[in-house]
């Protein structure tokens, strides 16, 4: 096992070279030019373009660009943020907790509501329970979740006054995380939850289907074990196999849908510096964001696989 | 003794109510809800209008516009122009302090003067002081400024130049300013001071109590990020923030809410269609006469812009002294436009589309994705030449695409596109053929060329007499307006909500929300 994960490590720093290789490119060749986003249209004249140039380091060429960007990742240093003038760290892991604590939260709502809804449904096959969260899952998987987050905002902070609008604090924030903090978690939470709730639902009960109808399920039955053993210990753990693999797989995702989450709510998160890197061409901030991500991909599948060998003895690596 | 003590009492007691009463226009926080982040408080380095926003509150100049566009002394205490209108001497104000408690001097003023025009400093607001030749210091509180050539907008320029302190801005390399500490913890001379900022969540500012015209109203002056828009109106509508710009679609909506203020003004800036006048097709005045006699503009800013802005007749705003009424002009005329493209050759081809020469008319006319009012005007605009039998192969470009590699460069027969535009007679970047390191004609994306204009614009940035330059800029409009490199669409109105308790806010034309110094939450 620990041979398998040191492997499994040491393949991802050539991939992650090849990522860094073709982003690189892309980003470089994708039309659009950094230094103007450093002079407002109406001062167009003033600034003397090719000294932002030099001073960004685009006055090289992308060959040489890519190796002085390498060489200082290699030592640690992402570069400074074209737009924010800051070191790419600090600009991403300033707002990296922020969106941890968010993606978490989501993770955990939707498995907390998936897997128990996911194994009634299995059970209780063709009830109205079945029907109504089918219906559920299938609304939640098809909302779009800028349309969705907004509808949320409009029912529970603005017709119900329960919950703020945006951000993740108020302003003079006393008190504890649980006062204050969590009332602005809930809407985004429900927002970015809700798409993998749906989808890890719906996995469930597929599993669950396939396992109550095995042999060993019917010996336990047998045996006198009950039923809520039955279900909870012999056919639970065969039927989480599925689900616990989607746990790897959903950090890129969250992470992916955060974006629109963090911008409808606010939300100081890394998905809003990724966008706005994007629209201003910081090619450092760019390239550090999806070091960052891609990073967090493998790490993910890497945590996926492991969690299977974890959840099936049978499987050995 | 006992009845003494009791009037004593009354009187401290009146003595006491007194200042609360006096008080009562101070207090409170000012939630501004916005969308997206500044980026460094260095008040002559940014380009971007989240920066300046907040700038604009921590830092003063020397000068200022007052609601009626004059320009007056600000942390300067008066100001004489020598009869050549090349020597500027400025007295300051005794005793305007800096947020850390030093008093602002001469020094102060020329090391930011300084900077500003430091090519290595390369700050954005450079050219407007290229022609100064030396800034000299005789004594704490006076400043000589020596232009090299006479500027006739030199000191409407200085109402956007902000003064900085000597000691703090030196401690860093004044090539990397936006890098530096001073970036993200300024410290200024203005009514409110720094206070902290949480990236993509908020800046706060709080009142500074030293500040020269006596404390402001507000506690604080909050900048909450909401993410995006329709969110930040939300928040403004539920009470969260207190004051929120208002796009044109929403102003009925938020004007309608009982709980908020609206506020319009009519913004500095104008919406137009901007011809390739070298293009194949624009090249011909008569084609874009004719075109512009094709637009319906007042059904665009009743339609489009919901009534909220004037049909653009110029880039000179109505309102300043520069405007000429009088100037021609193109009001909605089909029979025009045909009679136009017929007399120039395009005639009506088997299709409907017109034809010279065997080649069919079609524009390729762009805009900016994001800006919904100009994306809605060129699928009006698409619509409206096809009446006049000239098709439009529209396109919504990203930014800085749309910028870098159509704009800049030419590839286009006519763009949609939006300007701010100064409070001043100097109008070269819109029309004068030449971009030049030092300005002129840099926003002249559409190659016009006209040499009279050309000689115009120069007598105008030369000349400090406001009724020449009236003159001048005048007969600059009667050509420009002749020869349409620009068809203006609409002088855009701007709006924000306040909250009902945000007390006497005062929203002047072309200037925006006028004295958040001197407002106040009830």
């Amino acid at each position: 096992m620990h041979k398998y994960i040191i492997r499994r490590l040491l393949q991802a720093v050539p991939l992650l070279f090849i990522i860094t290789v073709i982003t690189f490119i892309i980003i470089n060749t994708a039309p659009g030019d950094p230094v103007y986003m450093f002079v407002s249209p109406d001062q167009m004249d003033t600034a003397n373009l090719d000294l932002i140039r030099a001073q960004l380091g685009l006055d090289k060429p992308m060959i040489v660009r890519y190796f002085i960007w390498l060489g200082g990742v290699l030592k640690g240093d992402f570069g400074l943020s074209f737009f924010y003038r800051r070191p790419v760290m600090e600009v991403l892991f300033e707002s990296l907790p922020n969106t941890i604590i968010l993606a978490l939260s989501a993770t955990i709502f939707s498995f907390a509501v998936a897997i128990p809804a996911g194994i009634t449904s299995a059970i209780k096959r063709n009830s109205a329970f079945d029907y109504a969260s089918s219906t559920v899952s299938f609304i939640g998987v098809s909302l779009p979740s800028f349309w969705f987050g907004l509808i949320m905002i409009l029912v529970f902070s603005l017709k119900l006054r329960w919950l703020p609008t945006a951000g993740m604090q108020s302003l003079d924030a006393t008190g504890s995380f649980f006062n204050d903090r969590l009332r602005y978690l809930i809407l985004p939470t429900l927002v970015l939850g809700m798409g993998s709730m749906a989808s890890k639902m719906r996995y469930m009960r597929s599993a669950m289907l396939e396992v109550i109808r095995q042999d060993y399920v019917r010996t336990a039955r047998a045996k006198g074990v009950a039923e809520f053993f039955v279900i909870g210990k012999h056919a639970l753990r065969n039927a989480l196999l599925p689900v616990i693999t989607l746990l790897g797989f959903i950090i890129p995702s969250l992470v992916g849908g955060a974006v629109i989450v963090e911008t409808i709510f606010g939300w100081p998160g890394i998905g809003r510096i990724a966008i706005s890197a994007s629209f201003n061409r910081d090619y450092p901030l760019m390239m550090g964001n999806l070091m960052l991500s891609s990073t967090m991909v493998i790490m993910g599948s890497l945590i996926a696989d492991i969690l299977y060998a974890v959840a099936d003895p049978r499987i050995k690596y | 003794m006992k009845l003494k003590k009791i009037i004593a009492a009354l009187l401290l007691g009146a003595c006491l109510l007194a200042p609360v009463a006096a008080q009562q226009r101070q207090g409170g926080d000012l939630l501004f809800a916005t969308f997206s982040d500044p980026l460094y408080f260095v008040p002559f380095m940014h380009a971007d209008s989240a920066s300046s926003d907040v700038v604009t509150l921590m830092f003063s100049g020397l000068l200022k516009y007052d609601k009626d566009l004059k320009i007056v002394p600000n942390v300067a205490e008066s100001y004489t122009v020598s009869p050549d209108s090349l020597t500027f001497t400025f007295k300051l104000r005794k005793g305007v302090l800096f947020h850390n408690g030093k008093e602002m001097t001469s020094r102060d003023v020329k090391v930011s003067y300084d900077l500003i025009r430091d090519p290595a400093v390369n700050s954005p607001r450079r050219s407007m002081f290229v022609d100064v030749a030396e800034i000299t210091t005789p004594d704490p509180y006076t400043v000589v400024f020596r232009l090299s050539k006479v500027n006739g907008v030199f000191l409407n320029n200085m109402t956007a130049a902000y003064i900085v302190p000597a000691d703090e801005i030196q401690k860093y390399d004044k090539t990397k300013l936006k890098e530096s500490d001073f970036a993200r913890n300024p410290i200024g001379n203005g009514p409110f001071q720094f206070d902290s900022w949480l990236t993509n969540q908020r800046v706060v500012l709080k009142r500074f109590d030293k500040y020269w015209e006596g404390p402001v109203g507000f506690d604080r002056y909050v900048f909450l990020n909401k993410g995006n828009q329709a969110t930040a109106m939300v928040a403004t509508q539920t009470g969260e923030t207190n004051r929120v710009m208002v796009p044109e679609a929403d102003v009925a909506r938020m004007a309608a809410i009982p709980t908020l203020d609206l506020h319009r003004y009519v913004g500095n800036v104008f919406d137009a269609i901007i011809w390739n006048t070298v293009g194949e097709f624009t090249s011909d005045v008569r084609v874009r006469q004719a075109l512009s006699h094709a637009i319906n503009k007042q059904a665009l800013v009743s339609g489009i812009y919901k009534g909220n802005g004037r049909v653009g007749v110029s880039s000179f705003i109505p309102g300043t002294p520069f405007y000429n009424a009088a100037a021609p002009s193109y009001n909605f005329n089909i029979a025009r436009a045909r009679q136009l493209l017929d007399e120039a050759g395009w005639r009506v081809g088997p299709d409907g589309i017109r034809v010279k020469d065997g080649k069919r008319m079609k524009l390729f006319m762009i805009t900016n994705k994001g800006n919904i009012m100009r994306e809605k005007i060129l699928q009006y605009v698409q619509s409206a030449f096809k009446v006049v039998g000239v098709e439009v192969d529209a396109q919504i470009l990203e930014w800085n695409t749309f910028l870098t590699k159509y704009v800049e460069v030419g590839r286009f027969d006519a763009y949609v596109g939006g300007f701010s535009t100064g409070l001043t007679a100097d109008h070269s970047a819109f029309y004068h053929s030449e971009a030049t390191p030092s300005g002129l004609g840099f926003l002249n994306r559409g190659k016009y060329a006209n040499k009279e204009v050309d000689e115009l614009l120069v007598k105008i940035r030369g000349t400090a007499d406001t009724a020449e330059q009236a003159r001048l800029a005048f007969r600059v409009q009667e050509i420009v307006g002749r020869e349409v490199p620009y068809t203006f669409i609409v002088n855009r109105t701007q709006a924000y909500a306040y909250g009902k308790a945000v007390r006497n806010v005062l929203s002047v034309d072309l200037l925006g929300w006028f004295n958040p110094e001197t407002s106040w939450i009830q």
